[in-house]
């Protein structure tokens, strides 16, 4: 058990031992007792008055608010160009429910405004997925093949010993999953076991990185498959991006990198369409590596007007979990990559109150482009595969389809309810 | 479910004895989500009320657990919905979302209160109940998926505000 969890159970137990059972006697004895007659009716009138008295204050605030936040965006000029729009694409972006988990997707078609039927959310081919499913202690998963449209076994269910979660999906045929299990019979000590490369052909576990852990975070594999990025430990002050050659085993790299505050946070990591750089989005900076090597490239910060000295790492970025794509954390989270490599689009902010997208120009000397919509929370953004709009969800708001070029608006989705993050376009 | 149930889901008595087993529980469930005693036990209150109103809605009494739970927790809930509604009528103060601030070391109870008060409910069945993930999901009824990521977010939130204490990279438990 480490320490956290003994300084909360402690903590649970202490406060729970100070309710006497007396106390709780006597709540249930009032309960029981004969309800007073005639209480209902003064009570609704009472609710209803303050239910309009209330509508009428968020009206009043919205409309007060709405007046501030176009002043504000006007002053800040994120958003430029006249031009036309973009048409909207025929895309479907796929959504996290917060409901469903994270290994389940709805697809939605952007250009029509509606929600497809769910589906599992990794898919090795076009026609079939996989999904893993542990029992609660660990001792035994199933890992199966099935038909994304109909979630039925398409092969018989390989079983397999201890817990097999966060896949990330490589060319052909193998599929990384994070091994763990718990140290011991009480299921108080969770053990990472590495990472295993699971061959779905053939349904066996056909390589072992015992040191390679990427846990709950996600991991991301070059186009090729051959090598791996992660960034780890999950929880750490000091978030090391490392490099694992998949064909060797071996680590190229591990590079600290200089995120902000706690740094378990970060925007994302994501290749260039070339697969030749690695963009890791720390939140108030882009920073860029070889993706072979591990060499440091350039750092562009999210500089704009309102530049504060004392910068606090901007805590609303959507966290890794819940919006790993096919290619564990290509898409859909605080980073998106346009499909010529010209531009990336990250959320992030260079103080606490001066966040936004930030479209950072890729091509020669890198440099930020410009800032869109700074008056929103963004929970997630993913790029159209044409690069002609950028999909950003509000935080437990709207989605909106976003023109890159100019910054503006093309069209606004509301929420389908309970969508939490954005986990790729298409089939990613 | 079977007749003898039955009947004993509809027996006030058989009820009030299944209440005053649990109230404590519950009790100290209401005061660790809420983080406030006196309104925890209004809370619990109102929840016990519901619950000896709708009684007869217990089809099973093997249930009666989730049952009461999620009285509980929807109480919790509202309660803390009304405080907010009249802070905002007593005060013209704007009052700001609690974020984690990554820059604060807190002490284990500021550092629980900063939750939200569902996540602390997972937290409570998670640590001190000892229940696992899937039984957190069955008593708040919510999907399994849904308590791991409450469970992981209080965690990660945890161990943001106190860094002391995050020697390891336990307390997962599916």
């Amino acid at each position: 058990m480490s320490g956290l969890d003994e300084q909360i159970r402690g903590y649970t137990a202490d406060r729970a031992g100070g309710i006497r059972d007396a106390d709780a006697a006597a709540l249930v004895t009032r309960a029981t007792a004969k309800p007073v007659p005639g209480r209902g009716w003064p009570r609704h009138i009472v609710n209803l008055t303050a239910a309009l008295v209330l509508a009428a204050i968020v009206i009043a605030g919205g409309i007060v608010l709405e007046t501030q936040l176009r002043g504000l965006r006007h002053s800040n000029s994120v958003a430029t160009g006249n031009g036309p729009l973009p048409t909207v694409p025929n895309d479907t972006v796929n959504l996290i429910n917060q409901s469903l988990g994270d290994s389940i997707v709805v697809p939605f078609r952007v250009r029509t405004g509606t929600p497809l039927a769910q589906r599992p959310r990794f898919l090795v081919t076009p026609t079939m997925a996989i999904v893993t499913n542990s029992g609660g202690d660990c001792a035994l998963s199933s890992i199966r093949l099935v038909d994304p449209n109909t979630e039925r076994d398409v092969r018989p269910a390989v079983w397999l010993k201890d817990c097999y979660d966060t896949p990330v999906v490589l060319p052909g045929t193998v599929v990384l999953f994070a091994h763990h299990n718990f140290q011991d019979a009480n299921r108080n000590q969770y053990q990472e076991l590495g990472t295993v490369a699971y061959d779905w052909s053939t349904g066996k576990i056909t390589r072992s990185y015992p040191t390679l852990n990427f846990g709950f975070v996600g991991a991301l594999a070059s186009r090729d498959g051959t090598l791996l990025y992660t960034m780890t430990p999950a929880f750490s002050d000091r978030p090391i991006l490392g490099i694992t050659n998949l064909v060797s085993g071996i680590q190229v790299t591990d590079i600290p990198i200089g995120l902000t505050g706690s740094g378990m946070n970060p925007g994302g990591m994501a290749l260039s369409p070339d697969g030749l750089t690695l963009y890791v989005n720390e939140g108030d900076q882009l920073a860029t590596f070889d993706a072979r090597s591990g060499h440091t490239g350039p750092v562009i910060r999210y500089r704009g007007v309102g530049t504060a000295t004392s910068f606090a790492w901007p805590s609303w970025l959507p966290s890794m979990t819940l919006a790993n794509a096919k290619e564990g954390m290509t898409a859909g989270r605080g980073l998106g990559v346009g499909p010529q490599g010209r531009w990336v689009a990250a959320l992030g902010a260079d103080d606490p109150d001066h966040t936004g997208i930030w479209l950072v120009s890729t091509t020669g000397s890198p440099h930020v482009l410009r800032r869109i919509d700074g008056t929103r929370t963004f929970a997630g953004i993913a790029v159209s595969p044409d690069g002609s709009v950028i999909y950003a969800l509000e935080s437990q708001g709207p989605l909106f389809v976003l023109d890159p070029q100019s910054g503006r608006e093309v069209k606004k989705m509301a929420n389908p309810g309970g969508v939490v993050a954005i986990a790729g376009v298409g089939d990613n | 479910m079977d007749d003898e149930a039955r009947l004993r889901a509809a027996d006030a008595a058989a009820f009030e004895h299944l209440l005053r087993d649990h109230a404590r529980a519950m009790l100290q469930f209401a005061d660790f989500v809420l983080h406030d005693r006196s309104a925890a036990e209004d809370a619990a209150q109102e929840a016990f009320v519901i619950a000896w109103k709708r009684r007869n809605t217990l089809n099973d009494v093997s249930a009666f657990v989730p049952w009461l739970r999620k009285i509980v927790l929807r109480e919790c809930l509202r309660w803390r919905r009304h405080r907010l509604f009249l802070s905002i009528g007593l005060s013209d103060r704007v009052v700001a979302r609690s974020e984690p601030d990554a820059t604060l070391h807190l002490d284990m109870a500021t550092a629980i209160q900063r939750l939200s008060p569902k996540l602390r409910a997972v937290v409570f069945l998670h640590f001190y109940e000892d229940l696992t993930l899937a039984r957190i999901a069955t008593e708040l009824g919510i999907p399994e998926s849904t308590a791991k990521t409450r469970l992981y977010e209080a965690l990660r939130r945890l161990q943001r505000f106190l860094p002391a204490y995050t020697g390891s990279k336990s307390g997962e438990r599916t």
